[in-house]
């Protein structure tokens, strides 16, 4: 009776877990990864704690190879849409629209003069073009960085899996 | 025009393969017949990599009704898993050869 009553409380175990993974993870990789790590903790009924701590451990590894696995997929479907530039472009607006409204109620509170602060501003930064061919280059450059680290992730030799083994 | 790649297999993927022979293997079932040479906590990271690569293929095992938990998942080495398998071996044995032998 016991023993049936312990395969119950066991077969509960990383239901948070599940729970939380499932809405975590693609389907794939939960099937793939997780689901089958909690299942063997879930069928851990003897073995003691030394065993139990194991199964946890290797729920804790799935999820985390099923995150890198989602991240390099992420960062893939990034860089092929384009979006870091989409992304880059927004940021930028959206910083320049900030900035801009910060100027104005400063301007308006009649606190700084705003002729002077902008033509000393002006004055001290570097050439536009410089500014514009700067910006090109960052703009460039983290985009090889991000292609770089995707096709890293996506290769066979996947970080996490160097780790483990 | 992009040449085929030539697949890879690691001494953990190959010691798999030869665990799993011909049936349907649990993942905990493959490292408790390593005696400790595949570690527990990369077993479903290797296998998911080998499936991936076409080495194994996967199923979710048939639950009686009304059972509790989460399905367990069975292994099976696939037609190509084993032919590379095969051909790492041999590659294996010829590069083992001492110069003298090779002649």
């Amino acid at each position: 009776m016991r023993t049936r009553g312990n395969r119950e409380a066991a077969a509960h175990r990383g239901r948070w877990m599940a729970a939380a993974a499932r809405r975590m993870f693609s389907p794939e990789s939960f099937a793939l990864l997780v689901e089958p790590a909690i299942a063997d903790l879930q069928l851990e009924t003897g073995g003691g704690l030394t065993a139990r701590i194991d199964a946890y451990r290797t729920v804790w590894i799935g999820m985390a190879a099923a995150c890198d696995t989602g991240i390099a997929c992420r960062a893939r479907t990034f860089v092929r849409d384009n979006e870091l530039v989409t992304l880059t472009g927004l940021v930028l607006l959206h910083a320049a629209h900030s900035l801009w409204m910060v100027v104005l109620l400063l301007g308006l509170d009649g606190r700084v003069h705003l002729g002077r602060v902008i033509s000393a501003r002006v004055a001290e930064m570097p050439a536009p073009g410089f500014l514009a061919a700067a910006s090109v280059l960052a703009l460039y450059g983290g985009r090889v960085l991000v292609r770089r680290l995707s096709k890293r992730a996506s290769s066979t030799a996947c970080s996490i899996v160097r780790v483990v083994e | 025009m992009d040449e085929p790649k030539t697949p890879s297999m690691s001494a953990t993927e190959a010691l798999l393969l030869d665990l799993m022979g011909d049936g349907e293997r649990f993942g905990l079932e493959l490292v408790a017949t390593s005696g400790g040479r595949v570690k527990r906590g990369s077993v479903y990271v290797t296998l998911t990599r080998m499936e991936a690569k076409g080495f194994v293929e996967s199923r979710q095992e048939e639950r009686a009704p009304g059972a509790i938990g989460l399905p367990r998942r069975l292994y099976k080495s696939t037609a190509y898993g084993a032919t590379v398998r095969q051909a790492y071996q041999s590659l294996q044995q010829a590069i083992s050869l001492r110069p003298a032998e090779a002649r």
